[in-house]
């Protein structure tokens, strides 16, 4: 026993060496969210000549240090955004991510306990943000700039703010699919070429397949669906392991997130995204503190950032839409998204989403023959 | 015998109470009576209050979710909503699909590991095959890895298109060969996983085996086979049939094996449609419940099959006698043998290590030929070097250590414990004990996570949120597999020795501490190692009771395999398997030493 794991050990040393000739670089990788342009921080907080937040507010946000953000945010891309708050704060911020619908579950459990241990939560889908602000996970924070937001931004006197729009298109793998044969609209999807060979998460990954299917559903019709399900795809059950999937070349095209194919590109995997001249689908963010935050002043600082100018401008490098009407839309990987009034951006509506989910729900597992 | 057994050692039996004695005072008597009674039921009703709390409630709240219209959260929890509607999800074509799958991977991968471990168990205990120190650790060692890095690498390692083994057989114009998300594929990898859960029990009980029996077998001219057939696997049952059910169960309710290689292959089971009800927008945790309701049902029956059969026989083997058992000469075999163990250790281990790390090293996740992997620059140590120091990686493997080593140590002492309030008295209600303690072992890990969640939630002990939750939740869901682990071995040893102590003199207590412990030594010490590794490895259960400063390992990969990071969830389960490693190797230190240099 104890003579094999030497053994193990010493063989195990020996690859290492051999292969640490390989050497310890990091690989290259390209920065995604660029510093603010300009940012006073020695009494209010001033950033791209916008006030966050005033003396006393940021004062006390320092002392305290950090929040506690629930998130149901992408990961990678809800840590981008940590890392660019916290350079240009000095606050912290510890991250709890979860999927939506477990933090969902969460927040209403630790609510009804009375045990919420967030300062500030972040959460995709209107429906759930409502239960949770029903639920009185929220209080009223009115941001700096709230009188110029419009009522798509600002809920329930301030409750809660929709932050950002992401873009859920699809994407193909630039080592295995060359410029000219990658696909140009969702009808190219169809093509026999693509059988078996591409990818899509299933109705209820979250908020994002929700909006994405009603996209289909109003759009391109059912018909697509079917068609699409007789391609035999790859049915996912996490945005995140489709974008890996495609990555590594299991598959070659996929729905996917235009952050996240932004992201996974900066880290050296062969993706890209494509605007489909049907347009595509966005799906809402929202962002609001909680009642019982214990960083309150860190937690109001965290939510005017996050709906400053210079919140869009990071969320639109990411490749996100802000919410903020007067925001321009996102410029990723070369590639200008287009604008909200081009039209090609079809936002999923709350209460469209909300008459039309159970039924788009059934729809989708019925065409993909799908557990649901 | 019969001598010894005439007078009744303290303690033991609840039902040879003396009558009161003539002419005492007889209320006072009474009272004394009854006093016993109780304090003597005490051990009972302690265990039973802790059970409930640790199992009957997680269970009740399940229960009560699947006939509810709304799930049990604190502060919303009413009668008001009963109904049958959550079964309905059970009557779609899909989720009987989902449920024939269940059976037919949990049962072809339980078969396949039984084999693969009672083989393995067989070399390594009773057979003059080479090295079995190697042979031994080949059997467990793939417990270092968990079920979840274990499907993490094999879908590194035989991915359609693009996995290493495709890669390979690319190489040398084979084409791809390879496609782990299908059903073979599926039950490969559990039954790769599983099979030490058999070889550790069945190895126990080998070890422990009496050899009188065989050689009085082989004396009156029984054949190798015969033998074998008719004696050594007969006398093992309870181990057999124990570690088969047990894994059944286990890979029934597995979930990360069949998130990761079923559910891309389009291989819906019962625990990914659990999952994904959970995971429905909005959770529809009420059918959840519903579906989990019926996979328990289904794991008691079985269970229940089980207890009948151990139930029935007298499989005592260690007896006052001092014994050695026998090592078989299987000649031409012993290479057969251990090709068989290489192959296993490679599968298990050796291929899946050399994937984690070469996805762990690239520095672009897409490989298109092997070549490309040796090319300048794309390996590098960064990644890893970057997880070794990332202060979230620290956090978990330090919160993974901490709650691995109290569950298997409190865990083990709790099994011991009920196992010795079952098998060695006779305190009422001990068989509702064992009832309730086998409970878990039903109950899919993950819907066990939202009943501990609830109750820890609606209890007002404030350990929701600490890491105290996550040991409170492994030591309830790991009971049944401890209990399992402790009694095969109880059951071994034969009562009388421990009686004749307390008869010449001993306490109960210190007739245990060296008499009976010491016997089952081996069990013991399988046991906490079965504890530590299943609770290192545990990921379903945790999934709703960690927060930011109580995530584990586990928890770590899941999310980053989950978020598309395949290259920290590969860091992160190398490194994963290092701190099991070390864990093990420290507990078997332990068990040298107090074996006096052990094998």
């Amino acid at each position: 026993m104890k003579r094999s794991i030497k053994t193990t050990t010493a063989v195990l040393a020996a690859a290492l060496l051999a292969v640490s000739a390989a050497a310890c670089s990091a690989p290259p990788t390209v920065t995604l969210v660029s510093k603010a342009e300009s940012i006073s921080t020695t009494s209010d907080l001033v950033i791209n000549g916008q006030k966050v937040a005033d003396s006393a507010l940021f004062a006390k946000a320092k002392a305290e240090g950090s929040i506690t953000l629930y998130s149901g945010y992408v990961e990678n891309s809800e840590k981008e955004v940590i890392k660019a708050f916290t350079k240009d704060t000095g606050i912290k911020v510890d991250l709890v991510r979860l999927v939506p619908n477990r933090l969902l579950e969460r927040v209403l459990s630790e609510q009804g306990a009375g045990k919420l241990g967030a300062d500030v939560i972040r959460m995709s889908e209107f429906s759930s943000v409502s239960a949770m602000n029903k639920a009185g996970a929220f209080t009223a924070h009115k941001v700096p700039n709230y009188g110029q937001l419009d009522d798509t931004v600002k809920y329930d006197g301030g409750k809660f703010y929709r932050v950002f729009d992401p873009a859920f298109t699809f994407a193909y793998n630039t080592a295995l699919v060359s410029a000219a044969d990658a696909p140009k609209s969702w009808q190219d999807l169809l093509d026999p070429k693509w059988k078996g060979k591409i990818g899509t998460t299933q109705v209820g990954a979250g908020g994002s397949s929700a909006s994405l299917v009603r996209f289909q559903r109003n759009v391109l019709g059912d018909d697509y669906l079917k068609g699409y399900a007789a391609q035999q795809p790859r049915i996912f059950d996490s945005s995140g392991a489709q974008q890996e999937s495609l990555s590594r070349g299991e598959i070659q095209v996929a729905t996917g997130v235009v952050s996240s194919v932004n992201i996974a590109a900066s880290k050296n995997a062969p993706v890209k995204f494509v605007v489909p001249k049907e347009g595509f689908a966005l799906y809402d963010y929202f962002l609001g503190m909680t009642p019982t935050a214990k960083h309150p002043a860190a937690a109001q600082v965290f939510v005017n950032w996050n709906l400053s100018k210079r919140g869009a401008s990071v969320f639109a490098q990411l490749g996100e839409y802000p919410a903020d009407a007067s925001a321009p839309a996102p410029k990723v990987m070369g590639i200008q998204l287009p604008a909200m009034k081009t039209g090609l951006p079809h936002r999923g509506m709350p209460d469209d989403l909300a008459k039309n989910g159970k039924e788009d729900q059934a729809v989708w597992n019925q065409i993909f023959g799908y557990v649901g | 015998m019969s001598a010894l057994t005439t007078k009744r050692p303290r303690g033991t039996e609840m039902s040879a109470q003396p009558a009161p004695q003539p002419g005492g005072p007889a209320g006072k008597d009474y009272g004394r009576h009854f006093g016993r009674q109780l304090r003597k039921s005490l051990p009972t009703w302690f265990m039973l209050v802790l059970l409930a709390v640790l199992i009957l409630m997680p269970m009740g709240l399940i229960l009560f979710s699947a006939f509810s219209s709304s799930t049990p959260r604190p502060g919303a929890i009413g009668l008001g909503g009963l109904t049958l509607e959550n079964f309905k999800v059970l009557t779609s074509p899909q989720s009987v699909k989902a449920l024939g799958n269940s059976v037919i991977v949990a049962t072809a991968s339980s078969v396949l590991a039984m084999l693969i471990g009672a083989a393995l168990a067989f070399l390594a205990a009773r057979t003059n095959i080479w090295g079995k120190a190697v042979i031994y650790f080949i059997g467990i060692s793939p417990m270092f890895l968990p079920s979840l890095v274990g499907a993490l690498a094999w879908s590194l390692l035989a991915g359609p298109a693009t996995g290493y083994l495709n890669l390979v057989t690319r190489a040398v114009g084979l084409g791809n060969l390879f496609n782990i998300y299908s059903m073979p594929g599926l039950i490969l990898v559990l039954a790769l996983y599983y099979a030490p859960y058999a070889f550790l029990l069945i190895h126990g009980a080998m070890t422990l085996m009496n050899p009188d029996l065989e050689e009085a077998a082989s004396v009156h001219g029984g054949s190798l086979g015969k033998i074998l057939r008719t004696v050594t696997f007969p006398l093992v049952t309870p181990a057999l049939l124990g570690s088969g059910v047990l894994i059944f169960a286990l890979t029934m309710e597995n979930f990360p094996v069949a998130q990761m290689i079923g559910t891309p292959g389009q291989i819906e089971t019962l625990p990914t449609f659990i999952y994904r009800l959970m995971n429905a927008a909005p959770a529809r945790g009420n059918e959840a419940a519903a579906v989990a309701v019926v996979l328990t049902v289904l794991l008691i029956a079985v269970t229940a099959f089980q207890q009948r059969v151990v139930m029935k026989r007298n499989f005592t083997t260690v007896s006052g006698k001092g014994m050695k058992p026998r090592m078989m000469d299987i000649g031409r075999l012993r290479g057969v043998g251990l090709a068989f163990a290489l192959v296993y250790f490679a599968l298990a281990i050796v291929l899946p290590v050399i994937a984690l790390l070469l996805a762990s090293l690239q520095s672009s996740p897409y490989v298109s030929k092997l070549g490309e992997l040796f090319q300048k620059d794309s390996l590098s140590f960064w990644s890893l070097f970057q997880t070794l120091q990332d202060s979230a990686f620290l956090y978990a493997a330090r919160n993974s250590v901490l709650v691995s080593v109290s569950v298997a140590v409190l865990g083990t002492a709790l099994a011991f414990y009920l196992s010795y309030l079952v098998y060695r008295t006779k305190v009422p209600g001990r068989k509702s004990l064992e009832f309730v303690a086998m409970l878990p072992l039903a109950i899919p890990a993950i819907v066990m996570g939202l009943g501990l969640l609830w109750t820890w939630l609606i209890l007002p002990v404030p350990v929701y949120g600490t890491i105290l939750v996550l040991i409170i939740a492994f030591i309830a869901i790991y009971l049944p597999q401890g209990y399992r682990g402790i009694s095969a071995s109880i059951l071994q040893v034969d009562k009388d020795l421990e009686d004749s102590a307390v008869l010449l003199g001993s306490t109960r207590a210190r007739a245990v501490a060296y008499v009976t412990l010491p016997l089952m030594k081996t069990g013991v010490l399988s046991t906490i190692l079965l504890l530590l590794m299943l609770a290192m490895r545990e990921l379903s259960a945790a999934l709703f009771l960690f927060t930011s400063n109580t995530r584990l390992l586990a928890i770590v990969v899941f999310d980053d395999y989950d978020n598309g990071a395949l290259r920290s969830a590969a860091s992160t389960s190398l490194l994963y398997i290092l701190i099991i490693l070390v864990l093990v190797v420290v507990a078997k230190s332990f068990g040298a030493r107090s074996s006096n240099g052990g094998k």
